[in-house]
């Protein structure tokens, strides 16, 4: 299945190509924490995640069509 | 008395007399200092019916216990008034190097009573304070002016004023220190300038002692470890792109004010995000006091028209001169932010009352004749003129200068400004982050991001992570993140540190950190359910002070938009922002009646009873 995935701030660098939105195939039934090895973020990096713009987890699902972004946790103002 | 320095200056200034007191050690206790302090004294001091630019109210600027410390982001202070954009009340917060520098020269705060018959600053230098005439210096900008009164004193002092838009009693007017730092929302600056106050000088070599020095010593070390551990894996976000970066964070969750709140989502985000920023017209970061983030940038914009240079932009800034007023054009929404910055008004203010007269235009509410111009989306050199205009109530700018809420009424559209009690919204779409509505619509100051945060855990998912969409639960989380503010607020600390280290990710969000800090630094000896009371103690008193001010549940409202108008786009697409269920639920948790007025029993408890 596709899951399009987004990089925010300086975890573009995880990105495959140049862009910080791509999409990926990934097998059914896969989860967060799967996309995290394959793009290479290490484990000990603390990570903000959503799915379809709400809070998710490193053992989160993922189904067709998800949009899956990742961020670092941040202070705002 | 450690931690806090002990003193308080009283200036009256309509018989230009300059009075030292001892800080109430009761009341520094219960209230903390900065925000606490500051509605402590107003409370006591000033009427709350009274009319918020005549020489009957009183302007209180007052730090932290914590403020020049070292403990990281000890740096900022409060100025608390009368607000002449709500009608209630105001608390502006500021860092900078200003606030330490007042306590080094011997001060808590500075409580301003009356109105001078001319124009006067006020001189601290080492525990002497004096008032000096300042005709020469009203109609200059808050550069200019900084510059003279530096020459003027000494080099290294530090200087907050107001421009000319405090002068000229804008009611967003803000009280700029050390350049480019802005005590912002609300009018601060307006009350300024109607007590004929140009300017507060500081200057001290003091130092500030610690209850404990060595346990003090031993909590830096161990807070800062961890911030630099956090650092090493994940590069401060802050400190690569300022506070510019939530463009791309809010766009992305479908909360960026776009269109004066007609979209939540900008077409053109790139072209005004952080990265965008950086790139392109950064030239150096800039931290407060004792903070190792550094947020602050110093910026140049070379583009012939918009040429200039100074701080910012910041996120606020951005979504308010940008994406509310669908300018994309980044060299006039710096420019336009320097002009604020010069001329001392609030960006987020200054912004969504200019996108509040494009829809009015563009509905044709309000026409050409009205405006002596077009007032079309995105256009960047109106944004710069309206800004200049504005701080001198020139021609249209002088009902720029009201703001949204009396210029959408004026114009029979009072509906169309995106404002909570008179003040606009900071940038987030309350219909993408439920929490935010009822933190605007209950922050005693309206409209603010910062008296209360939920976007902590709604968005930035940093603090007690929250789903976003749903109203369900809110009303004890906000009321958590809003006694939390009170906390940091009133030791002198930043919402940017604090909320990371110094508060545990856990239920009610203990602030474990600043607790440690404070009985460090001032020896109180306070318990964490003790703090978190003084926390709920000064919420309650700023509602006690708008109560007096005839404030009630019937203020507590957000406009039609955010409630019924479904968001057209994004992420957020389809909803609209609960308001009345979160109340319901709000005002129990608060302890407060279902008018919105702390019962008897809640003052009791938090010792705010009368008599």
């Amino acid at each position: 299945m596709i899951i399009r995935v987004q990089l925010f701030l300086h975890l573009r660098k995880f990105a495959p190509g140049e862009d910080a939105t791509f999409d990926m195939a990934v097998e059914q039934g896969t989860t967060v924490d799967h996309i995290v090895k394959r793009l290479g973020i290490p484990p000990e990096m603390e990570l903000l995640i959503s799915i379809n713009g709400r809070h998710a987890d490193l053992d989160s699902p993922l189904l067709e069509g998800d949009a899956i972004t990742f961020l670092v946790p941040i202070a705002g103002g | 008395m450690p931690g806090w320095i002990g003193r308080m200056l009283n200036v009256d200034l309509s018989r230009g007399r300059v009075m030292e007191e001892a800080l109430d050690t009761v009341a520094a206790r219960n209230y903390i200092g900065g925000r606490g302090l500051g509605i402590y004294y107003l409370n006591r001091m000033a009427s709350p019916l009274c009319h918020p630019l005549s020489e009957e109210n009183v302007l209180i600027m007052a730090t932290g216990p914590l403020t020049g410390t070292g403990a990281p982001t000890g740096a900022r202070y409060m100025v608390v008034t009368k607000s002449p954009l709500s009608g209630g009340l105001t608390c502006s917060n500021s860092g900078g190097q200003f606030p330490a520098e007042l306590k080094f020269a011997g001060f808590d705060g500075i409580i301003f009573t009356g109105k001078a018959a001319e124009p006067v600053y006020l001189s601290v230098k080492n525990g002497k304070a004096e008032l000096r005439q300042a005709a020469h210096l009203w109609g200059k900008d808050t550069h200019e002016s900084t510059d003279k009164l530096l020459q003027e004193t000494q080099p290294d002092a530090r200087v907050a004023c107001i421009g000319q838009a405090g002068e000229n009693r804008v009611l967003f007017a803000s009280v700029m220190n050390d350049r480019d730092r802005a005590a912002g929302r609300s009018g601060v600056g307006a009350v300024m300038g109607s007590k004929n106050l140009k300017a507060v000088v500081v200057k001290g070599e003091g130092r500030i002692p610690l209850a404990d020095d060595a346990a003090f010593k031993s909590i830096n070390r161990e807070t800062l470890k961890r911030f630099n551990e956090a650092s090493r894996v994940s590069p401060p976000a802050l400190r690569n792109y300022g506070t510019a970066y939530g463009v791309e964070v809010m766009n992305h969750f479908g909360i960026l004010p776009t269109k004066n709140f007609q979209m939540g989502t900008f077409h053109y985000w790139e072209r005004i995000n952080g990265k965008t920023l950086r790139e392109k017209f950064f030239v150096r970061n800039r931290a407060c006091y004792a903070c190792p983030i550094g947020c602050g940038r110093n910026t140049r914009v070379e583009v012939p028209g918009f040429e200039g240079s100074g701080e910012g932009p910041e996120y606020e800034t951005i979504y308010a001169l940008g994406a509310n007023c669908m300018v994309d054009n980044y060299p006039a929404v710096i420019k336009a932010n320097y002009i604020c910055n010069e001329m001392g008004m609030d960006t987020i203010t200054m912004g969504t009352t200019i996108a509040c007269a494009m829809e009015l235009f563009e509905r044709g509410y309000l026409t050409e004749k009205d405006a002596g111009r077009p007032l079309i989306w995105g256009d960047g050199q109106a944004l710069v003129d309206l800004c200049r205009m504005t701080a001198l109530r020139e021609g249209f700018g002088n009902i720029l200068a009201e703001g949204s809420f009396r210029l959408a009424e004026r114009f029979g559209h009072p509906e169309l400004a995106m404002v909570a009690k008179k003040q606009e919204f900071a940038g987030y779409d309350p219909r993408g982050a439920q929490g935010m509505g009822l933190a605007y619509a209950t922050s005693p100051i309206g409209g603010s991001h910062m008296r209360g945060d939920p976007a902590y855990s709604e968005v930035f998912g940093v603090l007690q992570k929250a789903d976003p969409f749903t109203a369900k639960g809110k009303a004890g989380l906000v009321k958590d993140h809003q006694d939390l503010s009170c906390i940091i607020d009133s030791a002198g600390l930043c919402i940017f540190f604090a909320a990371r280290f110094m508060v545990r990710d856990e239920k009610n969000l203990p602030p474990e950190g600043i607790l440690k800090y404070l009985n460090a630094a001032t020896g109180a000896n306070y318990t964490l359910n003790e703090l978190n009371t003084a926390g709920e103690r000064i919420f309650n008193a700023e509602r006690l002070f708008l109560t007096r001010a005839g404030f009630s549940a019937k203020d507590d409202t957000l406009p039609p938009r955010i409630t019924f108008e479904p968001l057209p786009d994004g992420p957020a697409k389809g909803h609209v922002c609960h308001l009345e269920e979160m109340l319901k639920d709000y005002y129990p948790v608060r302890g407060w009646t279902a008018g919105g007025i702390p019962t008897e029993q809640t003052l009791a408890r938090l010792g705010l009873r009368e008599g």
